[in-house]
Order: C-alpha cells, then structure tokens, then sequence
C-alpha cells in the first residue's frame, strides 16, 4: 500500500492483514517539536516521547501503545514526504493529524513554534532533516 | 480439554485482551473523548465474551474493532487490531455454533490456521530478508521501540534472529503433536514477552494468546503422528 493513498483507502481495508512485521528497518523517521522565540532559546523535543521500561507494561501499557500509534504515523510521514509535493504534504490528513496531536502540548501562551521531521539512516548511521516548519498560533 | 471448555478458555482470554485495551484507552493521559468512548466499547465487548448472551451480540466486538479503525484512521496497533478482528468473527460465529449445539471444530481449525499463518508469513517475509538473516534486523526494528534502541551486539542479534526465524518457520508443526502445540506455545508465549521487553508491544501478547487453546484443541484431536 503506498503512502500516499493511506488515508484514502476504505477503512474495513485497513483491517485486511499483512503480518510482515518489521520486514523493512533501514531506516527510522522521527518527529521533533520545539517552541520558537527570537529572545530564548528551546531545545528540540521528540514526539511521540520515549518512556521508561516499568514491570506493569506487561498488562497495562498506555503510553507505549501511544507512542507506537504516533510513530507509525512519522513513519507514514516520511513515506508522503518523499512522494508529495511541500504544499501537499503539509495539507495531507496524515501531517494535519500529527500537527494537531502535537499542538496539545504547546502551551498556550507561546504563539510561536516548529516542528521538523527527520530521517536516520541505520546502516549509515547519519540523520538527516527530510522538512522543517514552523507555525503561529 | 472438551469444546465446551476450550470455548470458554478462548471467550475468558478475548475478553482479557478486550478489557486491556479498554483500560488502556480510558486511562490514556492524552487521550480524546473519542478514545475514551472506544474504551468503553472495548470494555463492553470483554464483557459481552463473559456473558451467556446470543451469538448476535458477538457482533459488538467485531463492531468495535472496526469503529477503533475508523476514528483513529488506522489500527491502533496494525498486526494486533488485524488478528484481534479476525478472531472476533471467529468468535461471533463460535457462539452461534454454540447456541445451535453444532460442533466447535470449524472455529478451533479456524483460529488455529490464523495463528499459524501469522507466524509463518512473519517468518517467511524475515526469511527473504538479507538483514534478518545476518541479525541486522534485530537491532534495526529496537529503533521502532519505545523505551529507545539497543545496542548493536552481532553475535547476539544473530542468534535471536536465527532462533525467532526458526520458531516462526516451523510454529505450524504444532498443529501435529500436543506436545509439540505444548512445546510452541511456551515459544509464542516467551517470544511475545520478549517483545513487550523489548519494544513494548504489550498487545500482542493478549491478542495471540486467545488462539493458543485452539491449537491446543486441534493438536489433541487432529494430530496426525
């Protein structure tokens, strides 16, 4: 299924098994937002966030399956990225929904903030930044 | 282990599985409203699996399933939510053929020919795969994981990936032996907690194990050694 028609495709379809899990791992996309003002400086935070291990994961584990829903849609972003153009890209469901989620956690008084999408390379072992942009509240 | 039983087994294990799910949902600290509806459906349809109800409300979890895909545009948790649909319907029908005191088999062939086939496809698309079978692989998909990637140790990845390649390969021998079912299960059941160890993916887990007392069922009664 190609990226692109993802979010087109009629949903039951998305229930239609693969099962070839992790069959591609050459590379991993990653999600960066940070806030954006000309007088301070903010560092990069990744979205979905990494949690930490704990024993009760086994049974009950919220945060884990979250940061597995929305990092399968970084990877889905990458995907769009390399095939839309900047504007359509910016306007596919798939950016719009990532956008939102992150929109959550900026705090409301800060009108000011960027996200950029990355690309690490595993065999090469090199980052590189695939889009960057930066919104107002 | 008689088909009454193993029913029942399968029925309790969906609805654990319906009931983490739910919970997960609820409690969500970032979840919307509508992740916290679908909760509630997924903790209704765990108890709906408990309940002596007719076969037409086994129609709720598959409703479920497909009303998760639709809000959230995609499966919560891809191979998961596919499997945990597919057993859904396996069920629903189960119940019928329970209310109308026909033979369980067909949904005990079913479920256990699903399980299967997730393993050996899984192992077969590793198994063409170059950086599986040199165990790059291994420590590549620690990437995807959420508690951050694993060092990169070759000797090591190579022998899990071969070991995992293997299980996933030859997991629909099970099918032929009890004891080899028996032998399979503790397997599925170690290599799924090695994978919530390692990535997290706590939901697997719940959603395999429904089918495991099927191919135990089938292994018993259709073993051909």
């Amino acid at each position: 299924m190609s990226a692109k028609n993802y979010f087109k495709i009629p949903f039951f379809r998305l229930l239609f098994p693969s099962w070839g899990f992790f069959d591609t791992t050459s590379g991993v996309a990653s999600l960066e937002w940070q806030l954006a003002s000309a007088n301070q400086p903010h560092t990069w935070q990744s979205f979905p966030q990494k949690i930490q291990r704990k024993w009760f994961h086994y049974f009950f584990n919220p945060k884990g399956n979250f940061f597995h829903y929305w990092n399968h849609h970084c990877q889905l972003l990458f995907h769009l990225s390399q095939t839309l153009s900047p504007e359509e890209f910016q306007n596919s469901e798939a950016f719009q929904r990532i956008k939102s989620e992150v929109l959550r956690k900026v705090p409301h008084h800060c009108s000011h903030w960027k996200i950029r999408l990355s690309y690490l390379d595993l065999d090469a072992q090199k980052t590189t930044t695939i889009f960057e942009t930066s919104f107002e509240n | 282990m008689n088909d009454f039983f193993t029913f029942q087994i399968t029925l309790f294990f969906a609805c654990l599985c319906f009931l983490q799910t739910g919970f997960e949902f609820i409690f969500e600290l970032h979840s919307q409203r509508k992740v916290q509806f679908l909760g509630g459906l997924y903790i209704t349809s765990a108890l709906i699996f408990l309940s002596p109800l007719s076969y037409i409300f086994f129609i709720i979890p598959i409703l479920t399933i497909t009303s998760s895909t639709y809000l959230l545009k995609k499966p919560y948790n891809g191979g998961s939510d596919q499997l945990l649909f597919y057993v859904s319907f396996g069920l629903f029908i189960g119940r019928y053929l329970e209310d109308h005191q026909f033979s369980l088999s067909p949904i005990f062939l079913f479920l256990s020919f699903l399980i299967c086939l997730t393993y050996f496809y899984a192992g077969w698309v590793k198994f063409r795969s170059s950086s599986w079978q040199n165990g790059r692989a291994f420590w590549q998909s620690s990437y995807l994981s959420c508690y951050g990637p694993l060092s990169p140790k070759t000797s090591s990845s190579k022998i899990i990936t071969q070991l995992i390649l293997v299980f996933e390969l030859l997991f629909p021998l099970s099918l032929f032996h009890p004891f080899l079912a028996i032998i399979f299960i503790i397997g599925g059941m170690s290599f799924h907690l090695g994978n919530i160890y390692l990535l997290g993916l706590n939901r697997f887990f719940w959603t395999w194990v429904i089918c495991y007392p099927s191919l135990l069922w089938i292994a018993k009664n259709y073993h051909i050694f």
